[in-house]
């Protein structure tokens, strides 16, 4: 996949339809009271509809929050964000909300899931902010628990699953609001090497028989090895980009 | 959904919400407790004050109520009477002619206000002529009896100061409204009354209304109509629309003055009035406390979210679905809050009015307590009309609800990215 050699720079919405996302000098600068701590340093990228793709790199290089700006969570301090065709640049909090909420399906690294909800309404609940008919989510939010391995604890509390078990819900709600992206930062940094395993192929499986597109963060060597495509940071600028 | 959450997020907080409900429930009880007794209190005095004095509203010549003078008589006062008795929302219309005078007996003698009553229509009334009130011998009769001295009822304290008891006589000296300096009479103690108020016992006496025109020379004049009303709330409006209308008939050519019992009473009215907003800032107290309890409950309760409620708002959730969530959780609490608080409340009440607690008991030994020219005795009860508890249960689930808006706001404020952060 081609990263840096276009130089487009047409700010049309569903200018590239064939992208989801398209990053173009994406940059990020914290500031600590005198001191800038640059974190993303002029980022370019393109993901094409339907990839499976891991953003590998060591710790402080800028990982998550280059995520955090690709799912509207968080603003650039330069560059271009587009995501689905749509430009973040100037969306309010409630635009970027919304964005959020019909576009991107997120798994965070932890503590996902609503602990008064049970496995089923967790899985629920992005469907029911879409405002999803009843019946509508009963179908979907089953097929996607029977997805991912959870019919038979669709009742059961956050607190009485075992830490992959609640990945899967996250990853059940992620798919269950149909998003154009599905964004996962460190999915399996808390979970032992057999149910990271069985979370990582579970993604694959979506990515394969759905279509989904995936942007995986993480540093497990064995998640890096079975993707598609790798992306290297380092210090915040991508330093390889590596298709198979 | 919302709900569902609020519910289960409030139910999950087990401890935490139980102290908030009891804090809200016991507030509320409370107040309804006091407020129940309070106006029972008030109630009760104002039906005393009233029957014993001037009325819910009175009518008398222009002037009287400043001057407290014969010269202010009411005249005309038998049609008066027979018309105000036509009148619906008249309960009792009662003629009372009073003055000042000495009384003497043997070497004693003291300084005393003399009211002319009909017996018949106090002994209706039920004031100072209660039976309660009576501590020996009968109350006054209405029948003058040849030359024999006519009846005169007195206060134990004025009895103590003459050293006379039932069937002795008293020697009442007058000025009266001819030119004569002085009017004497000689009468007879029917009755000795105890009311617990000083001023009653120790310097009223009253006689039959014809022996008093008689001795005062005054005609068939009266100084004073007490009306008693149906509804004595309505006193104020009462005595407004009865002065227009008489202005309307007479114009300038005959001036009464017609006052409802708070003008006729002013110390009791101030009284109760003082005693009315002292309750209102215990209550202010109260509800403040349990507002900051309230307030410190839901802000924790948001804080210790902030991850949670981070991950709701990364996934999408509007800012303004937060802030209903955590309005609704509070509105949970207010309403179980209220609901308990009602019923407890309400069964205190209950025991209230059923059993009611003995002046003597709240007081340490003292059985009765004197306010505004009343003395309350007996058993104190409770009264709650049903807008006064709908009010205060209103107020306690509104304060919860307000107690919740800053935290709420807070939520919304909440940037999913750090929020997700915080630990
Ligand atoms: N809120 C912040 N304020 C200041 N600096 C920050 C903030 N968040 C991140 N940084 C800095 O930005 C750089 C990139 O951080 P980031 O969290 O994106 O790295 P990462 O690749 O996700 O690391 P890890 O693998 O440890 O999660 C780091 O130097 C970090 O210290
Ligand atoms: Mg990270």
């Amino acid at each position: 996949m081609n990263v840096a050699g276009e130089d487009q720079s047409s700010q049309a919405s569903k200018a590239h339809p064939d992208l989801i996302v398209r990053l173009r000098g994406l940059t990020k600068t914290y500031r600590q009271g005198a001191i800038e701590v640059p974190a993303v340093r002029g980022v370019d990228l393109d993901l094409a509809r339907g990839e499976f793709t891991v953003l590998a790199g060591p710790s402080g290089s800028g990982k998550t929050t280059l995520l955090n700006m690709v799912g509207a969570l968080d603003t650039p301090t330069a560059g271009t964000v587009e995501v689905d065709g749509q430009t973040l640049d100037q969306l309010s909090a409630t635009q970027l909300a919304q964005m959020r909420l019909q576009r991107i399906g997120f798994v965070f690294q932890a503590y996902n899931l609503i602990p008064v909800l049970n496995a089923f309404e967790n899985a629920e609940y992005v469907m029911l902010l879409q405002g999803k008919t009843a019946e509508m989510r009963q179908r979907v939010v089953s097929r996607v628990l029977a997805q991912v391995g959870l019919a038979d604890l669709a009742s059961r509390r956050p607190a009485e699953l075992s830490g992959g078990q609640q990945q899967r819900v996250a990853v059940a709600r992620a798919i269950a609001s149909a998003p154009a992206l599905v964004l996962a930062d460190e999915p399996t940094a808390n979970l032992d090497s057999k149910s990271a395993t069985e979370l990582i192929e579970l993604m694959h499986t979506l990515n394969r028989t759905e279509g989904m597109t995936f942007l995986i963060s993480s540093h497990d060597t064995k998640i890096i090895e079975r993707a598609r495509r790798v992306i290297w940071l380092e210090d915040g600028k991508i330093v390889s980009d590596s298709a198979k | 959904m919302i709900w569902r959450l609020a519910w289960r997020s409030v139910l999950r907080q087990r401890r935490r919400t139980l102290i908030t409900v009891i804090a809200i429930s016991l507030g509320l009880a409370l107040i309804l407790f006091s407020v129940g007794m309070q106006i029972d209190t008030h109630q009760t005095m104002i039906d005393l004050g009233v029957r014993m004095g001037s009325g819910h509203v009175a009518i008398q010549a222009e002037g009287y109520q400043q001057h407290r003078s014969l010269d202010y008589l009411l005249s005309g006062s038998r049609r008066l009477l027979a018309q105000l008795r036509q009148l619906s929302g008249v309960r009792r219309a009662i003629p009372r002619l009073e003055a000042a005078g000495l009384v003497r007996a043997g070497e004693s003698s003291a300084a005393i206000a003399v009211v002319g009553v009909d017996p018949s229509e106090e002994q209706a009334v039920a004031g100072l002529a209660r039976k309660s009130y009576r501590r020996r011998g009968r109350y006054l009769s209405a029948d003058v009896r040849g030359n024999r001295p006519a009846d005169i009822y007195i206060g134990s304290g004025l009895a103590q100061t003459l050293q006379v008891g039932v069937g002795d006589r008293v020697v009442l000296t007058v000025s009266p409204l001819d030119d004569r300096a002085n009017s004497s009479a000689a009468f007879v103690v029917c009755g000795i009354f105890r009311t617990g108020v000083t001023e009653l016992d120790s310097f009223l006496v009253q006689l039959p209304l014809s022996a008093a025109q008689q001795l005062l020379s005054v005609g068939d004049g009266l100084t004073q109509i007490a009306v008693l009303l149906e509804d004595g709330d309505s006193a104020r409006a009462t005595a407004a629309r009865w002065q227009a209308r008489f202005a309307a008939q007479h114009g300038t050519a005959m001036r009464r003055e017609i006052l409802p019992w708070q003008v006729t009473h002013a110390e009791l009215y101030d009284g109760l009035k003082l005693d009315k907003n002292f309750n209102y800032l215990i209550a202010g107290i109260i509800f403040l406390i349990i507002a900051i309890g309230i307030f410190n409950t839901i802000q924790m309760s948001v804080v210790e979210r902030t991850r949670q409620f981070g991950v709701m708002m990364a996934l999408g959730t509007a800012p303004r679905r937060m802030f209903a969530l955590v309005v609704a959780e509070a509105t949970l609490i207010a309403i179980v809050g209220a609901i308990v608080g009602l019923a407890i409340g309400l069964a205190l009440h209950g025991l209230m009015v059923r059993y009611g607690i003995d002046i003597e008991t709240m007081s340490g030994g003292v059985d009765s307590y004197e306010f505004g020219g009343v003395a309350l005795t007996g058993t104190l009860h409770s009264r709650l009309p049903v807008p006064i508890v709908a009010l205060w249960a209103a107020i306690i689930v509104a304060i919860t609800l307000l107690s919740g808006i800053y935290p709420a706001l807070r939520a919304t404020r909440l940037r999913p990215v750090s929020a997700m952060r915080h630990s």
